[in-house]
């Protein structure tokens, strides 16, 4: 069930409207947001539900092993490990792998066709997996380093795994954030409410006004139907690819918190304007923030992090980077776009101590993040490498600037121009508490939350999957 | 303002804005939620028909079932066309299992260079709508008809119908529940479909086994009593020529082969009718041409 669609309207409605009956003892609470959880789910294929609940089980059984056998903990974590990262193997990996080893066999001269031994079952890909698998090792983890107690509740714990919010593309959710919110009754306020339909609604305008109406200029480049060429045309579908996929998973988790925040429970932010970073580090403190600060706090500090010495952190930093990129897909181009991203990282460690280019205006800096950001964005969106490179041809070859496909693509010109807009905004926005103060008193936020609805009625793009559930 | 008078007010301020907007802004040249009930009615409903137009893009915009059928007949008719459809055995079959049977039936073949192309034959647009899951196609059909009130409004129409210069190449579709869609381009230009057909047949040119497939459908149909009729939905000479020399896809041969097999060949002048891109008949002469082909198919009604 996709948050922009008729079903889940009907499905949220009723579940709000049962939710008060249920919230206020705990295991009919939880009972009821499991329930909930796995229909949401279940609606794309009940026979995803397996998963989630084998790998809900191994980790809730682990999480109190560990905890009850001190000596075996290191097994049960490995059990956990196992069957998380095991299950994202098969399920997301298997084909990725197989088509490594056989190219690698092939060079040296052995035949073998490992792809077409694949079971079947392993080639379909569960919504949202890369997102629970995550979110439950993290469970086991933080159980293992002894900073969350186990819950002896499994409804407690499902009610963490599978909430339905943010069960398939985010936020990744941290156990010890959430349990201790799901343990206690949850009681939300009138400005609790308005605040989750504010982030519902805006979430909704990001997905459905920006995203869906960027969408088709995009697939069509990407696909050879565009009917364009030249390097004015590839940079503005890359600055368009680049607000698609921002506006796309912004306004999923937007919603995701605005739900939880109107059930009582707070999510952190997810995103918080990344293109309005003024370096690589800084983007990837706004960028997706539940998953950089999850590879930060299970990868890259527990390998050693700035601990030891620059070149082992340049190391570590790499080896993290490149996780990341390979979380986001099984295929080279994932792997390359976290290359370059660990690339600019590592370049910035080392420019930005020069004196004369902290010097640089911020603002230059933010659009050099910026087109560094597109630059990535090229690998992550082609099917391919040659596709990739082909593209990244025509942004730096500079031969055309034909501008007819701004006309033919008016529309799509106007809600990029709007989103580009909206971030300005925010930028000019930002540090001036007397804007901030007048927003507050003017009441502009119903005004703008009613545009904004009707913006999502009148001017939505085609209905399209949120691109990160493919992750 | 208080939040809980927010969460009171602003749905309300929000329909009334889109209320007023209904009234001062255009209606959309393209309602999607009716366009897509159209393809899910025209690929999932059982209903069958006594005459029933087949092809690609130039016969769901080109045939209207509506003059197919003459009034004092108690018959019906339908288009069951998708964009760039191919003569493979699957849509052959969801032709087949739409025909009346048990009455007079006509089938009307538009025959393309490019319908029997491995691309074509593929029915990528078919299957969109095909393959849909159960859930969305109930979804379509049966609450489209409350949703069609909210279609999707265009940045472009709005700019066009409110300022003096336009900035849209207004392509107008109006999509009808018999399977025809009504189309025309603004501004006309016989020769924009030229450069696409060009590329289409690059690596991808007519399948002899599809065609002899074909053959052994129409055969099949014909010793049923079902009459197929084929013709070449008209263009432009130029898109004919192009289509001649790239498609590997012969005419002459393929109409012997067709006739043996039972089918009835129909040929139509191209000075009749227009094509506003090269490929596509104007709403106008979409009109025209069913009509011509109604009296061509009367005889093997009555």
């Amino acid at each position: 069930m996709v948050f922009n669609s008729l079903e889940f309207l009907l499905f949220g409605l009723l579940f709000f409207l049962l939710w008060p009956l249920f919230k206020k003892k705990d295991n009919p609470r939880w009972l009821y947001l499991v329930t909930a959880s796995f229909l949401f789910y279940g609606w794309w294929d009940w026979r995803f539900l397996f998963l989630i609940i084998g790998s809900g089980l191994i980790d809730y059984f682990s999480g109190l092993w560990i905890d009850k056998l001190p000596k075996y903990r290191k097994h049960f974590l490995a059990l956990s490990l196992m069957g998380n990262l095991g299950s994202l193997s098969i399920f997301k990996y298997s084909t990725f792998f197989a088509t490594t080893l056989d190219s690698l066999f092939w060079k040296l001269g052995v035949q073998t066709n490992l792809v077409a031994n694949i079971p079947e079952f392993a080639l379909i890909l569960p919504v949202g997996i890369s997102f629970y698998t995550f979110q439950s090792l993290s469970y086991s983890i933080d159980v293992y380093r002894g900073r969350l107690n186990p819950t002896n509740n499994i409804l407690h714990f499902f009610s963490y795994l599978s909430m339905f919010p943010q069960l398939v593309a985010g936020p990744i959710v941290r156990a010890k954030d959430l349990l201790k919110q799901l343990a206690i009754v949850p009681t939300v306020n009138s400005i609790q409410v308005w605040n989750g339909i504010k982030l519902i609604v805006y979430g909704l305008f990001q997905k459905v006004v920006i995203a869906d109406n960027l969408s088709s200029f995009i697939d069509a480049a990407f696909s050879g139907n565009g009917h364009y060429n030249g390097t004015l045309y590839w940079w503005v579908i890359m600055v368009a690819f680049a607000f698609q996929i921002y506006c796309d998973f912004s306004g999923y988790s937007l919603i995701a918190r605005g739900l939880a925040k109107t059930m009582g429970y707070h999510f952190k932010m997810n995103f918080n304007h990344p293109y309005l970073s003024s370096s690589f580090k800084e983007f990837w403190g706004r960028w997706h923030i539940s998953l950089s600060t999850w590879f930060r706090d299970y990868v890259y500090i527990p390998l050693g992090g700035g601990r030891k010495g620059i070149y082992k952190g340049l190391l570590f930093l790499w080896i993290t980077m490149l996780l990341s990129g390979l979380w986001h897909g099984a295929n080279i181009t994932f792997l390359v776009w976290g290359a370059l991203h660990a690339l600019f990282l590592t370049l910035e460690r080392f420019y930005l101590k020069i004196t004369l280019i902290k010097k640089v205006p911020k603002g230059v800096w933010i659009f050099v993040t910026f087109v560094q950001a597109c630059i990535a964005w090229v690998f992550f969106r082609a099917d391919s490498m040659a596709q990739s490179i082909a593209v990244l041809e025509s942004m730096f070859n500079f031969q055309s600037t034909d501008i007819n496909f701004l006309i033919t693509y008016f529309d799509t010109m106007i809600f990029l121009g709007l989103a580009i807009v909206i971030e300005m905004t925010i930028l000019l926005k930002r540090n001036k508490i007397n804007v901030q103060l007048f927003y507050k008193r003017s009441n502009l936020d119903l005004l703008f939350i009613a545009i904004a609805i009707v913006a999502i009625v009148m001017f939505r793009g085609e209905g399209k999957q949120f691109i990160y559930f493919q992750f | 303002m208080r939040a809980k008078y927010k969460i009171i007010f602003f749905l309300p301020i929000a329909i009334l804005i889109v209320v007023v907007l209904k009234f001062v802004l255009p209606t959309p040249n393209l309602n999607d939620l009716f366009r897509d009930y159209c393809w899910i009615k025209k690929t999932h409903s059982t209903e069958q028909f006594n005459v029933l137009a087949v092809g690609d893009s130039r016969i769901y915009k080109g045939v209207n079932p509506m003059f197919l059928v003459g009034d004092d007949l108690v018959m019906n008719s339908v288009n069951l066309g998708y964009s760039s459809a191919g003569y493979s055995d699957e849509y052959l079959s969801f032709v087949s299992g739409r025909i009346k049977e048990d009455d007079k039936s006509v089938v009307l073949c538009g025959i393309t260079p490019y319908s029997f192309t491995p691309e074509a034959l593929k029915n990528e647009h078919y299957h969109s709508f095909f393959d849909k899951d159960k859930k969305e196609v109930y979804k379509i059909l049966f609450l489209s008809s409350y949703l069609e009130h909210f279609p999707r409004y265009s940045p472009a129409e709005i700019w066009d119908y409110f300022s003096e210069i336009p900035v849209t190449q207004l392509y107008f579709q109006d999509y009808k529940e018999n399977g025809w869609v009504e189309s025309y381009q603004i501004p006309f230009d016989s020769t924009s479909g030229l450069k696409a057909y060009r590329k289409n047949f690059v690596d991808n040119t007519c399948d002899t086994k599809a065609v002899g497939n074909f053959y052994d459908w129409v055969k099949e149909m014909s010793s049923n009593d079902i009459t197929i009729v084929g013709f070449r939905p008209p263009t432009t000479l130029a898109m004919e020529q192009l289509e001649d020399s790239l498609s590997g896809f012969n005419y002459s041969s393929f109409i012997e082969g067709f006739e043996q097999n039972g089918g009835v060949w129909l040929k139509f002048s191209l000075n009749d009718y227009s094509s506003y891109d090269g490929s596509h008949l104007h709403y106008k002469s979409a009109n025209k041409f069913t009509k011509n082909l109604a009296q061509e198919i009367e005889k093997y009604l009555n």
